[in-house]
């Protein structure tokens, strides 16, 4: 820690009499950013507080008539839960991929550049086009689950995907599947990092491997799961495209299926009405910024920084 | 100058394609000439039919060589997002498909141009309930492209393995539920399929006329007629004696392959339907198509597309040109060749029907004329359209009550048209 504040103190001189040269070399980011972050989202929260056409024009100030419609639709609830569901099964991946990731960087383990591929894999192919796949996985007559079922005696299983509650389990089984090949990427960079000693120092003390992978792997892993927990939580608040091409709008499942964002899309886009998918947008974020940053807070306690 | 300019205009268009521009007010194609320069675009989503487009836009050429004509094809799924968010942005492609639950959010919006100054368009050469469906206000935003209807087709193979007789062409409700009822006991699959997940222009929609009641009337919804409700019963009665596939089974796959995997006997499907059926369906000599029933009247549901021109196109008279030439009886006939659609004007749908003579499909063509209904439509359509598919499709699957979800269907609706 002492080290650079020394070089700091000797070489550079103080961060303020810099001039405006730190401005120069931020600015252009910094002015995407704002361009393409920030303003929109002033942008969406003032149209939040009006009513318009549905080509945007004949703007009408309405206060917070989007939001109290919004509160008291009935399907606020359900759509709050669908999301939370979601995202709580996809968080489920995080454990699992910390396992397969320990088990691919096992030292000499043979063929690990190509296990990595594989669960790497499903994360770069196009995801509409493997929700299609896992459309054919779920139908409800020829799906090889319920083709499997019947062959072991289940007797009329169920249509995964045009049930109600079945239909946003079987989603969030895909987003579990799909994040798996992210995670172990993250992961398995993280278990590089952990000095290869510490291992070796605890097997001298007659540590078994299961002691190893829980005193050495999970501790020093937290920064990377941490970061996975962030973006996966994040990533779980915007369901939208997994259920709209697995479920779609004419699916009698959706109406119960339905996510945040879905809710957010429906009000702009069917019903025209961007006001009030404004004000689906704006509830979104400030979940999406409570729930960061109770985990940035709660962080503190588990995440362990080298 | 100006008179120069608008006789050589009209001599260019009678020479090219027979146009005859008549009157001095029609300042739509009086600025057009031949040595008109320009870009134009044009935007649709319909991929089987990019040869008939593009048969058009060389028929366009022919007449104004030096206006470019760029296509640009969006899938349909994304087409009216796209669409509305160049809407948006003053950005609306010179020429469009137009659909009919947007004609009326478009043109009510300013977004289209009025297309009675045009010259060359007979607007009896298409059929009424299409020009209706385009016009709002009294001015016409669109002109047909082209049709679809909705009749029966029926597996042979099926009805000859259950021992039914085929229906006749004036067969009414008692009829088809007869049939029904002969294949249930039968057990030879299914006695119908049909989409009634989707939206009803192929289901609910025929039946609600035949029925005699009606869907929209004005500002009012029809939901809450008794006679709207009894065409709506029928689809929950099929599925609840096991006539029709449940829900969740045409849910997952859909009632055209269930069909075409000699799951049901009969299809009750739009004409769209032969296009696929030709490509797809293993057996064809097995197909015929029929009528749809009748209740109360004969009834089938119009539905068409329509060119129209963007209001702030930077060439409206070239654009306007243009839905002239796509919407001319040459470029339908081209299409009717191509049997992609049945295409709108009067009298060129014959080569349509010849698609697979065995299939009757002149079933199509005539009950368009003589029993179409038209496609029932709003300002914000959509919006409602998502409520029928949310509460109808629950009382098809038995959850729910039909009356119970109709009235409240109604009082929904009632509400929707009325924030329009």
């Amino acid at each position: 820690m002492s080290a650079p504040a020394q070089v700091g103190r000797r070489g550079r001189r103080s961060p303020t009499s810099t001039g405006y040269w730190p401005i120069l070399f931020v600015g252009p980011l910094l002015l995407g950013v704002l361009v393409f972050y920030y303003y929109p989202i002033a942008k969406n929260l003032y149209l939040s507080f009006t009513k318009s056409n549905a080509f945007g024009g004949n703007t009408k100030f309405v206060g917070l008539d989007n939001y109290e419609a919004l509160f008291s639709r009935p399907d606020l609830l359900s759509a709050i839960g669908n999301t939370l569901f979601y995202t709580a099964v996809v968080l489920l991946a995080i454990p699992i991929s910390v396992l397969i990731a320990s088990l691919i960087e096992l030292p000499g383990l043979k063929f690990a550049s190509l296990y990595r591929v594989l669960f790497f894999m499903p994360y770069l192919a196009m995801p509409t086009a493997i929700t299609q796949v896992w459309k054919i996985v779920f139908n409800g007559n020829f799906g090889i689950i319920n083709q499997t079922a019947k062959a072991l005696g289940i007797e009329d299983p169920p249509y995964w995907l045009s049930t109600p509650g079945f239909a946003i389990a079987a989603v969030a089984l895909f987003g579990l599947w799909s994040s798996i090949g992210f995670n172990v990427i993250i992961l398995s960079a993280g278990l590089k990092g952990i000095p290869r000693e510490l291992y070796e120092a605890a097997s001298i003390d007659g540590a078994t491997q299961w002691r190893q992978f829980r005193a050495i792997t999970v501790p020093l892993l937290t920064p990377s799961i941490f970061f996975l927990t962030i973006m996966q939580t994040i990533g779980g608040f915007q369901l939208f495209d997994a259920l709209f091409a697995m479920i779609g709008s004419g699916n009698p499942a959706m109406v119960q299926s339905r996510s945040l964002v879905y809710l957010f899309y429906n009000q702009a886009f069917i019903n025209n009405d961007k006001g009030g998918g404004a004000a689906v947008a704006m509830v979104i974020l400030l979940f999406v910024a409570i729930v960061t940053a109770v985990q940035f807070i709660g962080q503190r306690r588990w995440v362990n920084y080298v | 100058m100006k008179r120069r300019t608008f006789l050589t205009a009209s001599a260019a268009a009678t020479s090219a394609f027979g146009l005859a521009a008549c009157g001095s007010e029609s300042t739509s194609t009086a600025e057009l000439t031949k040595d008109t320069v320009g870009e134009l675009n044009l935007s649709y989503w319909d991929k089987m039919q990019t040869a008939t487009v593009e048969a058009g836009i060389k028929k366009f050429n022919e007449a104004y060589p030096n206006i470019k004509v760029t296509p640009s094809i969006t899938a349909y799924k994304d087409y009216w997002t796209k669409l509305r968010t160049q809407a948006e942005g003053d950005n609306l492609p010179d020429v469009f498909w137009m659909n009919g639950p947007n004609i009326k959010l478009y043109a009510s919006n300013d977004m289209l141009a009025p297309l009675d100054d045009l010259a060359n368009v007979d607007w009896n050469d298409y059929p009424t309930a299409l020009v209706d469906l385009y016009s709002v206000d009294g001015k016409h935003y669109g002109v047909p492209k082209d049709y679809d209807v909705v009749a029966v087709w029926c597996n042979k193979d099926l009805f000859a393995a259950a021992g039914v007789d085929l229906p006749q062409a004036d067969w009414t409700w008692d009829d088809f539920r007869a049939i029904c009822t002969k294949f249930k006991e039968s057990g030879k699959g299914y006695g119908v399929v049909c989409d009634v997940i989707g939206g009803g222009q192929e289901s609910y929609y025929n039946t609600i006329a035949q029925a005699g009641g009606f869907v929209i009337d004005g500002t009012k919804s029809g939901y809450d007629d008794p006679k709207t409700i009894e065409g709506l019963k029928i689809w929950a009665e099929l599925i609840a004696e096991g006539s029709m596939p449940e829900i969740k089974v045409m849910t997952d796959t859909s009632p055209r392959k269930l069909f075409q995997a000699g799951q049901a006997a009969m299809f009750w499907a739009g004409s769209w339907e032969a296009g696929v059926m030709k490509e797809e369906f293993s057996k064809p000599e097995s197909l015929v198509v029929v009528p749809l029933p009748k209740k109360e009247r004969e009834a089938t549901i119009i539905h068409g597309l329509a060119y129209v021109a963007a209001a702030k196109s930077a060439q409206l008279a070239a654009a306007k040109a243009l839905v002239q030439v796509m919407t001319s009886e040459e470029i339908a006939l081209v299409e009717a060749t191509n049997g992609s659609a049945i295409p709108a004007f009067n009298g060129t749908q014959e080569a349509w029907t010849k698609l697979d003579e065995r299939w009757g499909l002149e079933v199509y063509t005539e009950q368009a004329e003589k029993n179409s209904v038209a496609y029932p439509v709003s300002k914000n359509t959509a919006a409602w359209n998502e409520k029928e598919n949310e509460l109808l499709v629950p009382a098809f699957q038995g959850t729910t009550q039909v009356e119970d979800a109709a009235t409240e269907l109604a009082s929904v609706m009632n509400e929707l048209l009325a924030a329009e």
